[in-house]
């Protein structure tokens, strides 16, 4: 198992918005997840796993949102606090949770911001919102993303997607950004 | 002031960096064109993260359809680590009996015995999971025999069969230790079950240490049982750790 030293390197590089490395955070830490779900949790194979992919998202956007600043506990601890939460939830969706004290006590995942998983649960738009990104399309769609979700400076976003200076870039996001509110406008 | 100016400030408010967020707000109540952006703004942001979250969520769920595609390529036999929660009544009316047995019996001699009946209070046979794949084949009768016998809660008959075994395999030994515990035999299941709780190779070690502990616990050998338990508690991954922490809290 890493240590939270060990893990500070991974930690880093995520902050950095190194965004593929959410496939290193999975693969090294599904297998126990997911086994420890399945025998602690009476959770389905399937659903350890879906809620374990959630846990990793939500743990990569609490960093490179700068909620999550500095580690306090092993990487690991993180997704094992958050993809429990999220097993019990869908336990409880699924009658099947016993009774359990999770809520209680100290937790690594009360760290971060569930507002981010919970927001689009039961968004009435989504798919609308969804639409409205695949419509603006390239370069639009990264920049925006880049900027906002992935909060890449405007310097990195210009060379990522090949424009000649930050200012150019910055003006374009204006426009693709003035572009998107339209399409999602009521 | 200048749309690109406007926009920063709303975007800084939206990421909480805005210095002076109340008096933001107050313009914003004054201002029903900037209450407008702010609406339109929020709910671009929405539209990036729901489809950038979609989009990492299927680079995910790729990863694990590889992995998945990995498992299904057939192999070799295969002990489900899974335990599965149904019990047959045999199980629940033979452990009931037990506890019964023995609270009965320790009622008269409390002091020395209180352990014995909380291990067995805590003691739940586990369930088969070896049988359906280790049966067939001549040479695999008596395997079966051991193993309807388990099953079926007769734990003199499964240790009997068990024992006779020529070439027992770890799982054979682990529900001969199963057999042992069940009737309260705890030095000869603690020796059994902490043997293989050393054998990381063995799927169910995890579990052996924890039934180890049981079967200590059962022998009145406290202070040892705890140790065990405190060590399984340690790991939070634990197989056993949940059966683990309660019983220590009952300690």
């Amino acid at each position: 198992m890493q240590t939270q030293l060990e893990d500070t390197p991974l930690f880093e590089a995520i902050k950095r918005g190194e965004h593929h490395r959410i496939d290193q955070l999975y693969l090294q830490h599904r297998d126990a997840f997911v086994t420890y779900a399945q025998r602690q949790l009476y959770a389905t194979e399937a659903d350890a796993a879906d809620c374990f992919q959630d846990a990793v998202i939500a743990f990569y956007k609490n960093i490179v949102s700068g909620r999550l600043t500095e580690l306090t506990c092993s990487i690991r601890t993180y997704l094992f606090s958050v993809g429990k939460r999220l097993v019990y939830r869908r336990n409880q969706k699924r009658q099947r949770e016993r009774p359990t004290d999770h809520e209680e006590g100290i937790n690594p995942a009360d760290e971060l911001d569930w507002s981010l998983i919970d927001r689009f649960e039961h968004a009435h738009q989504r798919e609308i919102l969804q639409a409205a990104m695949d419509k603006i399309g390239s370069p639009c769609r990264e920049i925006l993303t880049l900027y906002y979700y992935h909060h890449y400076p405007i310097e990195s976003i210009a060379e990522s997607v090949d424009l000649p200076s930050a200012g150019a870039t910055r003006i374009k996001k204006m426009r693709c950004l003035k572009e998107l509110k339209k399409l999602v406008k009521p | 002031m200048k749309p690109e100016d406007q926009q920063d400030r709303i975007d800084a408010y939206l990421n909480g960096q805005l210095a002076d967020p109340e008096s933001f707000e107050r313009e914003m109540e004054a201002n029903p064109q900037l209450q407008t952006e702010m609406e339109a703004t929020r709910m671009a942001l929405d539209a990036i993260h729901i489809s950038e979250t979609a989009r990492l969520k299927h680079r995910l769920q790729e990863l694990e359809a590889g992995l998945r595609g990995n498992q299904d390529q057939p192999q070799a036999k295969v002990v489900s680590i899974n335990r599965r929660r149904g019990k047959s009544w045999y199980s629940y009316v033979a452990a009931a009996a037990a506890i019964l047995l023995l609270a009965g019996y320790f009622i008269l001699r409390p002091a020395a015995q209180n352990d014995a009946v909380l291990a067995m209070a805590a003691y739940e046979p586990y369930d088969n999971i070896a049988f359906s794949i280790t049966k067939g084949g001549s040479d695999e009768v008596d395997r079966a025999d051991a193993y309807i016998a388990y099953e079926r809660a007769d734990y003199p008959a499964a240790e009997a069969a068990f024992q006779a075994l020529s070439n027992p395999s770890l799982p054979d030994r682990f529900y001969l230790a199963q057999s042992l515990l069940a009737q309260q035999k705890f030095a000869e299941s603690a020796t059994l079950f902490e043997e293989l709780s050393t054998m990381d190779d063995f799927n169910l070690h995890e579990e052996s240490e924890y039934y180890a502990a049981l079967a200590r616990l059962g022998m009145g050998e406290r202070q040892r049982a705890v140790s065990s338990l405190e060590r399984i508690t340690s790991d939070a991954n634990h197989a056993s750790y949940a059966e683990a922490t309660e019983l220590l809290e009952q300690l």
